[in-house]
């Protein structure tokens, strides 16, 4: 067995040439990363993803590519290349960041404690406004009590605090923006299919996978020169279907979930302490406001991460304090990742690096793959890029770099909503948030509209999403089922719980992919059953009406109620009979 | 006698008609819309009369609400489910007659219709399939103007009360021959029964799917609940009501404005969870006592599948993550089977607000026949 790198074998262990250069497992933010990069710089890359592109953390996370402020005190280098990458990101997605000005109240007792308090903050931030050009951020403010009062009214009378800027994103978006820019440059992309096996040769080097399609079944071999394992949390559940110890990519898993309001109760983001000490937030983020996030080991299952109903209140409990009214805030959904963490021992979650890492598992005898463990979403770029560094190195050629200069689909120009609304007929909020979604890309979505005029019809009245959008992501970017088209759309996920447009959500997929139309209902029961699952913890006085409201219409509509318990979290297409 | 009920969705109703019938005197009171002003159209879950008095009633009654009670009916929904019920309001196409037979479904560009992919998800039902009914679809140019394609179902279907506006859909569909039935979607109006019009006019079956929360079918509802009660002679109070006191003659109900009402005995109809008149509270922010209750002070709670419910023993609320939110439609007042409530003479109870069983029409209107039967004769 091999211990170390050698130079690459050309063939598998049957004597054939190799099918590509490189394998990514896992479809998430630094997986469809390091597909894109890597294909930008020539090389034949496939990716397979067991759930959907964003199942996992990348869809799950608050949603920020921030400038990583939290370093600034101890290792300014890393603040250097978060807010140097959020700008590379910002130059090739253009549309898919959006501004979040954050209020940091203070509040202290007694004068003298409350000045030395601000004193710090205005200190900090005037460092971090060093940084703030590379990211086209707007520099911090010293904010007075009154101010604090007149930007946000709502908020519990402070001695004053500071304002600061970062970005939103819609990580689902991000990765599928990725994912399907590698596809229409060559890239095989595989979704709901899952590696059933990291294939070794006698010496340990790893040549390839073996896969099974989930939704038809269909088990094959895929080979390639080098194969990433880039599954987040999943990490050391794939280095163990190559043989090794999980502890070969050992993480610390950390949950995170986060809470929705069904608008946007707050124009500003606003930075809250939650009874442990830790920091929380109330963000304006897309059309809702978000609580986030606990951060707390986790041991279940990673297909299946439901909020609880005591995370629920410990971010309410906490955002409670500076910001009361939020007790008859409605909210109406959850969603919950897990954080892949480094690993380490001993200490409060909070704690644990942020930093990523790439494991060569050649020190495990398995040379040619490797563990992409730890990493933010902020830092996929990065993390993808020393990725593909590696990968261009052992394969002794490729382009350089090009994933920061050349615009992901839909970034390439500015389409103004206006037009959209001009020339399809859409409401002025329908325009924004599609352009929001697909930039560019936008107009063949009004090109089909204008072929087909019914595709203009909103389905998804709470987002809203059209029809022709929902088709669009079917064709164009591998949604194969309800819960894919909403992680692309946010179909569904507004305040009426999708009574409205499941059901016909689950009939157009249906249509478009050749199933009948029992099996598109079975799959918009699935998706109302695990929304209603991701919303139960979350249900309070406010929601409680609308809630046993849509559960008399379901009944009504289509002659059941999709009820929690029974079914699965992860959807399975195949099964649907 | 004095019946005074709380409520006047289908529980409601039917206990006034009840009671009214049986020789009271009735108040109704009534604020805001519950279940059956935001109903589909359908009469889910009417199980067969307790007595023959009480079927006469029912019979009666149903028409009056513009219900076609029919243990057998089967009607298409909007989202393209054809289902078994026990009855509908009159509009719905009731498809049960026409197995076998050729459905002409309209097709129109609104957004809240996808007439192609409804018509497919209809043909492929298990009782299309074994009936070998036929669902075809008939494009029909029905907007006016382009903005009709937005405009909420209710608008819509006002459009086409207008007298010329139902004379030319009735020669539209009278120069369409072929179809043994024409289904629409929630659309044939509001104050007028445009389905009953047509079917007259065109000479086949002219009805609806199943109307979306808010739409037509709670509309047409709430007009006829007007005329009943109107018709029956009752007392109508728009007024919330805060509080009820029962004592050895009397109970007593408390209204917003301070008013009170005295009554021999009191029907509460006042909805479940829908209505608001069982309230989630405590929940997420630890002010309240945590758990469900009236919003009616004075009396006793509350029931889910069939045990009592007690306290939660946290400050913050029932988590329904652990309890499942379907416990929503299962909470209600402790009362026997007449719907006399536990513990507090004078009080019945009908409809959602009853416990254990889960909220549907049938079960409204046959609870309210009850208990509007059972106060009237309260004490004699």
């Amino acid at each position: 067995m091999r211990r170390s790198e050698a130079p690459l074998l050309e063939r598998d262990p049957r004597g054939l040439q190799l099918e590509r250069d490189v394998i990514v497992i896992g479809g998430g933010v630094n997986g469809v990363g390091v597909l894109r990069d890597a294909t930008l710089r020539g090389f034949s890359v496939s990716l397979f993803e067991r759930n959907d592109l964003a199942f996992g953390a990348s869809g799950n996370s608050s949603g920020m590519i921030h400038g990583g402020p939290r370093y600034l005190a101890y290792d300014p280098d890393v603040t250097y290349s978060s807010c140097l990458d959020s700008g590379h990101i910002q130059r090739v997605a253009p549309h898919l960041l959006f501004r979040i000005p954050f209020l940091m109240p203070v509040f202290a007792r007694g004068g003298l404690a409350a000045a030395a308090t601000l004193a710090a903050y205005d200190g900090f931030f005037t460092l971090y406004d060093k940084y703030q050009p590379l990211k086209a951020g707007k520099p911090h403010a010293r904010l007075s009590a009154s101010d604090m009062q007149a930007l946000e009214p709502g908020l519990v009378p402070s001695q004053g605090g500071v304002s600061f800027d970062e970005w939103g994103i819609d990580g689902a978006r991000l990765c599928v923006a990725n994912a399907r820019d590698a596809l229409e440059r060559g890239a095989e992309v595989r979704v709901h299919t899952t590696v059933l096996e990291v294939l070794r040769r006698e010496d340990g080097s790893a040549y390839g996978v073996r896969y099974r399609d989930q939704r038809t079944g269909e088990v094959g071999v895929r080979t390639a020169r080098l194969v990433i394992n880039a599954t987040g949390a999943w990490a050391p559940l794939t280095a163990s279907l190559g043989g090794l110890k999980p502890e070969a990519a050992r993480l610390r898993p950390g949950k995170g979930i986060h809470v929705f309001l069904d608008r946007r109760v707050t124009n500003y983001a606003i930075v809250a302490k939650a009874i442990d000490g830790r920091q929380v937030f109330l963000m304006p983020w897309q059309n809702l406001s978000v609580l986030g996030t606990t951060d707390d080991d986790y041991y279940g299952d990673l297909d299946d991460v439901l909020a609880t109903g005591d995370e629920v209140r410990y971010l309410f409990q906490a955002v409670e304090r500076v910001f009361p009214s939020i007790r008859e805030a409605r909210a109406i959904g959850t969603w919950g990742g897990v954080r892949p963490t480094l690993w380490g021992w001993g200490m409060n979650e909070d704690r644990l690096s942020r930093e990523h890492e790439i494991l060569n598992h050649a020190k495990d005898g398995a040379d040619g793959l490797y563990s992409m463990v730890g990493g933010k979403l902020a830092s996929y770029r990065l993390f993808s890029e020393e990725m593909t560094d590696v990968i261009a190195e052992r394969l002794g050629r490729g382009s350089p770099c090009q994933s920061h200069t050349l615009a992901l689909p839909g970034g390439d120009e500015a389409v103004d909503p206006m037009r959209l609304v001009l020339e399809g007929g859409m409401e002025a909020v329908t325009a924004t948030r599609l352009e929001y979604r697909h930039g560019s890309r936008s107009l063949r979505i009004l090109e089909r509209m204008r072929s087909d005029p019914r595709e203009a019809a909103v389905a998804c009245v709470c987002e809203p999403v059209t029809v022709a959008e929902i088709r669009y992501v079917i064709d164009q970017e591998l949604a194969t089922s309800v819960e894919d088209v909403s992680r692309r759309t946010r179909l569904g996920l507004g305040a009426c719980g999708g009574m409205r447009c499941a059901a016909r959500c689950g009939r157009i997929v249906a249509d478009a992919t050749g199933k009948s139309p029992a099996q598109g209902l079975a799959m918009a029961m699935r998706f109302l059953c695990n929304a209603a699952r991701r919303r139960s913890a979350a249900i309070g006085a406010a929601q409680a009406r609308a809630e046993a409201l849509a559960l008399g219409s379901l009944r009504a509509e289509l002659g059941a109620v999709a009820d929690e318990p029974e079914v699965s979290a992860t959807e399975t297409p195949g099964d649907d009979k | 006698m004095k019946v005074v009920v709380l409520g006047a969705g289908f529980a409601g109703l039917a206990a006034a008609f009840a009671a009214r019938r049986a020789g009271a005197a009735v108040s109704v009171v009534d604020q805001g819309a519950g279940a059956s002003a935001l109903y589909a159209g359908a009469v889910d879950g009417l199980a067969s009369p307790d007595n023959p008095a009480q079927a006469a009633l029912l019979n009666e009654l149903g028409p009056l609400l513009g219900l076609r009670l029919n243990a057998n009916a089967i009607v298409a929904t909007r989202e393209g489910v054809v289902r078994a019920t026990t009855g509908a309001d009159t509009a719905l196409l009731d498809l049960a007659p026409l197995a076998g037979k050729r459905i002409g479904v309209v097709d129109v560009p609104r957004d809240d219709w996808d007439g192609p992919l409804l018509v497919r998800a209809f043909a492929a039902s298990d009782w299309a399939r074994s009936t070998g009914t036929r669902f075809e679809l008939v494009p029909l140019d029905l907007l006016e103007k382009s903005y009709q394609r937005r405009v909420s179902p209710y608008d819509f279907a006002t459009s086409f009360e207008q007298p010329e506006r139902k004379a030319w859909l009735n020669e539209v569909l009278k120069a369409h021959a072929g179809p043994d039935a024409w289904l629409f979607g929630p659309w044939l109006g509001v104050k007028r029964e445009l389905s009953r019009e047509l079917t007259a006019g065109v000479g086949v079956p002219v009805g609806e799917v199943t109307s979306p929360p808010g739409g037509v079918a709670g509309a047409r509802m709430e007009g006829r609940r007007d005329a009943l009660l109107v018709s029956i002679a009752a007392e109508v109070i728009a007024e919330r009501a805060t509080g009820v006191r029962t004592g050895t003659t009397s109970v007593v109900v408390t209204l917003d404005s301070g008013r009170e009402l005295a009554a021999d005995a009191l029907v509460l109809a006042a909805g479940g969870v829908v209505s608001g008149a069982i309230r989630l509270v405590g929940a997420l922010s630890g002010a309240e006592p945590a758990g469900f209750e009236l919003s009616l002070s004075g009396l006793p709670l509350v029931q889910a599948r069939g045990q009592l419910l007690r306290p939660v023993s946290s400050l913050f609320g029932v988590d329904l993550a652990v309890h499942g939110r379907v416990l929503l439609e299962h909470v209600g007042l402790v009362a026997s089977a007449r719907g006399a409530v536990v513990d507090e003479p004078r009080v019945f109870a009908a409809g959602d607000v009853l416990g254990p069983a889960p909220p549907s029409v049938g079960h409204a209107l046959l609870s309210g026949l009850r208990a509007g039967a059972a106060a009237a004769s309260f004490g004699s």
